[in-house]
């Protein structure tokens, strides 16, 4: 389900927009201020995903609000990119020490991840 | 940033979002959240490795490596790892998995014995995506000797559905380096795939099916030692007359990685193609020397090959093959 349309007409979707704004509130994502003459901003849009559990029944009603960062121009609203993909092999390599001496592997997941960087 | 959609100030409709924290889809997310953790990581006495970036170690035997929003600890002692999941669940918004059972589709299981890397439950929801249910398993993957032609055989109409199949062939690879050789061999057709091609994925596809319980096993109390093989055919591409190489290396019991590739040149005998294969493979290892800010143990390296290498010195003295001899030679005295 991904159709901008529909959101209105239906309250779940409304629910998880509220939660995903209260989110970006409470993490004072942006500030409103005046757009400067001769620029653009850049547009963001919703994306509505439904959640499932294991056995296929509806977890939850997720909307998340992301930035069109394709508009975005290197050199003036960015300069620094990077994508932190761990090797499959440092991966391999750990999970065979943690097998090999017996310590425990444990893992966790952030929520809403990349809210948490600053600009 | 515009105003979202359905959320927009009625006050202030002409105003726009400044943003101060990163938010999804823009270009430098990503990394804005790696410098976060990294900093936060650093600051509290970790060190990034230099083997990989997104691999964080301390010195008192823990771990973490990050996947975007996964995090992978390793440590010790059970208390030390508690700690740490304490405090960063204080510092960031975090879900704790506790052990690791599935990591981006990888199952991890643990026993007594070891501890398993398997992707079947990938393996068999792609078999009935593409409808491969109903095939017969078999238990080679590829014919011997079977030379695939860029230009023989009819196209085949639906190449979205071809790319998609590689694809997910390649992600099988992580847990499967039986697969490496043929699934490099049907992804040099990407671009216009043929239906002996097609055939040749559905094979392996059926290999699969018939090895939906094969994955890498590391055994628990095996001797912490890196073993490393290496070959190449000569020629064996018959469009360029490239040589395919690899190499694999096993850490503890289990293999750790892989590489079947084209060599990028053309070697004048297999000498010389096995030579290169070697200086690829040498390449591999000083990678590792990089992790051994968690791993002190002993080196050990067996190349298959070379014996010939010797032979090699001795014979090849062109300025590349020199240069690559001396990165052999650097590192095997490691």
């Amino acid at each position: 389900m991904q159709n901008e349309e529909c959101h209105n007409y239906d309250p779940k979707w409304d629910n998880a927009m509220d939660e995903e704004m209260a989110a970006l509130d409470a993490n004072a994502t942006w500030e409103l201020v005046a757009l400067l003459e001769d620029k653009k901003a850049i547009g963001c849009k919703w994306v509505y995903k439904v959640k499932h559990n294991a056995d296929g029944s509806v977890n939850r009603y997720k909307a998340r609000l992301v930035a069109k960062g394709y508009a975005q121009t290197y050199g003036i609203d960015y300069e620094k990119t990077y994508s932190l993909v761990a090797k499959m092999t440092t991966v391999r390599a750990i999970i065979a020490m943690a097998a090999t001496k017996g310590w425990s592997l444990h893992q966790m997941d952030v929520k809403n991840v990349f809210l948490h960087g600053d600009l | 940033m515009e105003q979202p959609l359905s959320y927009v100030d009625q006050t202030h409709p002409n105003l726009v979002c400044r943003l101060k924290k990163a938010l999804y889809g823009l270009k430098q997310a990503p990394k804005a959240w790696l410098d976060k953790i990294g900093q936060y990581l650093v600051t509290s006495g970790f060190q990034t490795s230099h083997a990989d970036f997104s691999l964080y170690v301390k010195k008192t035997d823990h771990g973490i490596v990050i996947y975007v929003d996964d995090l992978i600890i390793i440590g010790d002692s059970d208390a030390n790892i508690f700690d740490l999941k304490k405090l960063l669940k204080q510092k960031f918004e975090m879900k704790d998995l506790g052990k690791l059972r599935y990591f981006l589709g990888i199952e991890v299981i643990h026993s007594p014995k070891g501890i398993w890397l398997l992707q079947r439950q990938y393996a068999l929801n792609k078999l009935v995506e593409y409808g491969m249910m109903s095939y017969k398993p078999i238990s080679i993957p590829f014919e011997q000797n079977v030379k695939l032609s860029a230009d023989e055989g009819d196209l085949v109409e639906d190449t979205t559905m071809y790319k998609h199949i590689v694809g997910s062939l390649i992600y099988m690879t992580i847990t499967r380096p039986d697969l490496s050789y043929v699934v490099g061999v049907v992804s040099q057709f990407m671009q216009t795939p043929r239906k002996p091609h097609l055939d040749v994925v559905r094979c392996i596809l059926r290999y699969i099916k018939h090895t939906l319980q094969c994955g890498i096993f590391y055994e628990a109390k095996s001797q912490l030692q890196v073993h490393g093989y290496t070959n190449a055919d000569w020629a064996g591409n018959v469009l360029d007359r490239r040589s395919i190489g690899g190499f694999i290396f096993s850490f503890g019991s289990g293999v750790i990685s892989w590489s079947s590739k084209k060599q990028p040149t053309v070697a004048l005998s297999s000498t010389e193609a096995e030579y290169r294969g070697v200086a690829i493979a040498t390449c591999e290892v000083v990678c590792y020397k990089n992790y051994s800010q968690i791993w002190d143990n002993q080196w050990m390296l067996m190349l298959s090959s070379i014996v010939i290498t010797l032979v090699a010195y001795y014979l090849l003295t062109t300025q590349s093959i020199m240069l690559r001899q001396s990165t052999l030679r650097c590192t095997t005295t490691l």
